[in-house]
């Protein structure tokens, strides 16, 4: 668990308009190297000290989002001022997401969900929507981590239980809003138990409470498939690089011996 | 708390209720040891008993326990252990303790996966990772299920849909999906047919207690998954879900008179002879019918017609012949006592007062008793129709007192504002 606190530490996004600098931020906490030879001197890898070490900014390109209608927002009256900065403009009354925003945030995005599953950590797949619920249930089961595309019952994870499982270290919102178009319940119950959440952010939903929002269209087919697809590569890469890097590990500790 | 002997002490032994060390310390109150003896008792505290849940491991100590006891028990009974049921082990255990007691109250060895129902179970491995992808919903199996209804769903539009694209969102495909076409093996036209005749939905505690591994189910939740199951059966290919759908059913016993139904008397002349009787309120009707007949009816010796004077009543009497279409086959011999006209059986105070008319009470009683001695002569579908139609069943409806401070039953006296 100390390694998230770390990551919470230096990625904790602060309310403020000017997105672009707080990624700058971001970027000189991390301790960029270049990628160190595998030597016998260090035998044990820490991800944290590659810009990259899933390989995430190979996965989407700009081009890909726009085949997949993520740049639809909704009309200009359901904007939410918070997502001012993300618009990169607004056509015949529709407005329309900056991709070159989106695709920084999900790579910032899929990189922290990478690793965190590289630390062992419970992801919950958030979704109340009847039509896309069940794909999200599906590719949850594929991947081996959680799913919540039902009701969610308000503070539920506040009330601290001793003789229960733990609670999700990443909760990963494939849209903020719920089925009656209000914002999930379970952003501001994360905020309040130190869960970094994750949130593919639409023009009408508020994405200041969560860790890693993401600006993208939540409601084309195309698009959610094109983010189920991506948060299940990651997961499934990230766990193989864990088994991958435990034998060698393993390995290079027995040489060593 | 109960005082048995030694030997069949063990027996008692229900398995479910020996905890591991591990809870000891919370449940150490519900155990008594009494020398060898180790007898069950309740913890009644529910705050305190609230949380324990208990693991995998322990379930399966506790099944093998279960299937010792069993052998033990048919041992003890005489029997051959391997043929042993569940209900010879409720006969063998009420045998050994007999009492005039509710069921619930008296002791009972049962399989422990139904004791530790899905909410005294332990979720989750050694990690405090959840088993069940759905954990974080707090109804995993139901949404499972739900789950899995819904992928029947879209499996029986994506095979209407081989040939065309829809354009509605619901059954839109991209080409992954397209991949994934199911293909019917068209000489079975037999598996094409869903037949659910003579079937229910499962009541929302069977689907708990069978399916769902004892996992309560909210009254919301069961119409939740009655209306999904609704929305599988619309489906033209709903039949490739049929085992998910023939467990969730079960299957309603046809309900008929048959018990009461007696078989017809032959007479001399070789004319068949059934006898039956109906009450209505106060009128009390005996019938016999006659086969084969030519639709003729007495009523205490006098011609139906001039009996009942009323089309109504005169309707009421023939329903049963007309419903099947029997109106001329069959003689009826009716006797009829009480009613408004005449005097109840056995003298009673009721039915004193004599009116120039037979009354409806009569002819209902009459009708009852002609529906009843009809069945002697039916096959059992027509009895099972007579019984939906209504015509089986005795109206027990009274006359209601009138009450005081009133002007009758339910009329009340004007209603004034001051």
């Amino acid at each position: 668990m100390s390694v998230i606190k770390f990551l919470q530490k230096t990625f904790y996004r602060r309310i403020t308009n000017h997105t672009t600098v707080n990624l700058k931020i971001a970027k000189r906490s991390i301790q960029i190297q270049p990628n160190s030879d595998r030597s016998t001197e260090q035998t044990l890898i820490n991800p944290l000290q590659h810009e990259d070490y899933f390989g995430v900014r190979k996965l989407v390109t700009v081009e890909d989002l726009f085949n997949a209608r993520v740049h639809y927002g909704h009309k200009e009256g359901c904007r939410n001022q918070n997502m001012q900065p993300y618009i990169f403009g607004c056509r015949n009354g529709v407005d329309v997401i900056n991709l070159d925003e989106t695709l920084e945030h999900l790579f910032q995005a899929l990189n922290f969900l990478s690793h965190v599953v590289y630390a062992d950590g419970i992801i919950l797949f958030i979704m109340h929507s009847h039509i896309y619920g069940h794909a999200v249930e599906k590719m949850a089961r594929e991947c081996g981590e959680y799913a919540l595309t039902r009701t969610y019952y308000r503070h539920y994870f506040l009330t601290p239980d001793r003789h229960a499982a733990k609670l999700p270290s990443l909760c990963v919102f494939l849209s903020l809003l719920n089925n009656v178009n209000q914002q999930h319940s379970c952003i501001s119950d994360c905020a309040k138990v130190n869960i970094p959440t994750m949130g593919i952010a639409d023009t009408n939903s508020d994405p200041c409470l969560v860790t890693y929002p993401v600006p993208g269209n939540d409601d084309s087919l195309l698009s959610i498939e094109l983010y189920l697809r991506l948060f299940e590569t990651c997961v499934k890469n990230a766990k193989q690089k864990k088994k991958d890097d435990t034998a060698h590990a393993v390995d290079s500790i027995e040489k060593i011996q | 708390m109960m005082w048995v002997s030694g030997s069949t002490c063990k027996i008692l032994i229900s398995a479910a209720m020996l905890t591991q060390k591990r809870a000891l310390s919370t449940s150490a109150k519900c155990l008594r040891n009494l020398g060898n003896v180790q007898l069950r008792t309740q913890e009644t505290n529910l705050q305190k008993t609230k949380h324990i849940k208990y693991s995998d491991e322990f379930l399966i100590k506790q099944a093998e326990k279960y299937k010792l006891n069993k052998r033990r028990l048919a041992n003890m009974m005489g029997e051959d252990p391997d043929t042993y049921n569940d209900e010879d082990m409720k006969r063998s255990i009420r045998y050994l303790f007999p009492s005039d007691l509710d069921e619930e109250v008296l002791p009972s060895m049962e399989h422990p996966s139904k004791l530790y129902t899905s909410q005294l179970r332990i979720h989750w491995d050694e990690n405090g990772r959840p088993l069940h992808y759905l954990y974080y919903s707090k109804k995993q199996n139901l949404n499972h299920l739900l789950h899995e209804i819904y992928q029947y769903i879209i499996d029986a539009r994506k095979m209407g849909n081989t040939r065309k694209r829809s354009s509605s969102l619901k059954t839109q495909m991209s080409e992954n999906q397209m991949e994934d076409c199911i293909e019917v093996d068209m000489s079975k036209e037999d598996s094409k047919k869903l037949n659910l005749d003579g079937t229910r939905w499962m009541t929302d505690v069977e689907i708990s207690r069978e399916i769902l591994d004892g996992e309560a189910v909210t009254p919301m939740g069961y119409r939740q998954l009655i209306a999904q199951l609704g929305r599988l059966l619309e489906e033209e290919n709903a039949f490739i879900a049929k085992d998910l759908i023939m467990k969730l059913r079960k299957t309603v016993p046809i309900v008929s008179m048959l018990g009461d139904v007696k078989e017809y008397e032959v007479l001399d002349d070789g004319t068949k002879c059934a006898e039956a009787g109906g009450i209505k309120k106060s009128a009390v009707a005996k019938v016999k019918l006659l086969s084969p007949g030519t639709g003729k009816i007495t009523i205490n010796e006098q011609p139906f017609l001039n009996y009942f004077t009323f089309i109504s009543d005169r309707q009421t009497v023939l329903s049963p012949f007309c419903f099947l279409g029997l109106l001329e086959k069959y003689d009826v011999h009716a006797t009829i006592r009480g009613g408004l006209n005449q005097p109840a059986s056995f003298g009673s105070s009721r039915g004193e007062r004599r009116s120039p008319f037979p009354s409806a009470s009569q002819a209902a009683a009459i009708r009852l008793a002609i529906a009843k001695s009809l069945g002697s002569f039916l096959t059992p579908v027509e009895v099972e129709m007579l019984r939906r139609a209504g015509l089986l069943t005795q109206d027990k409806r009274w006359k209601e007192r009138k009450v005081f401070g009133q002007h009758k039953a339910r009329k009340k006296h004007t209603w004034k504002r001051r």
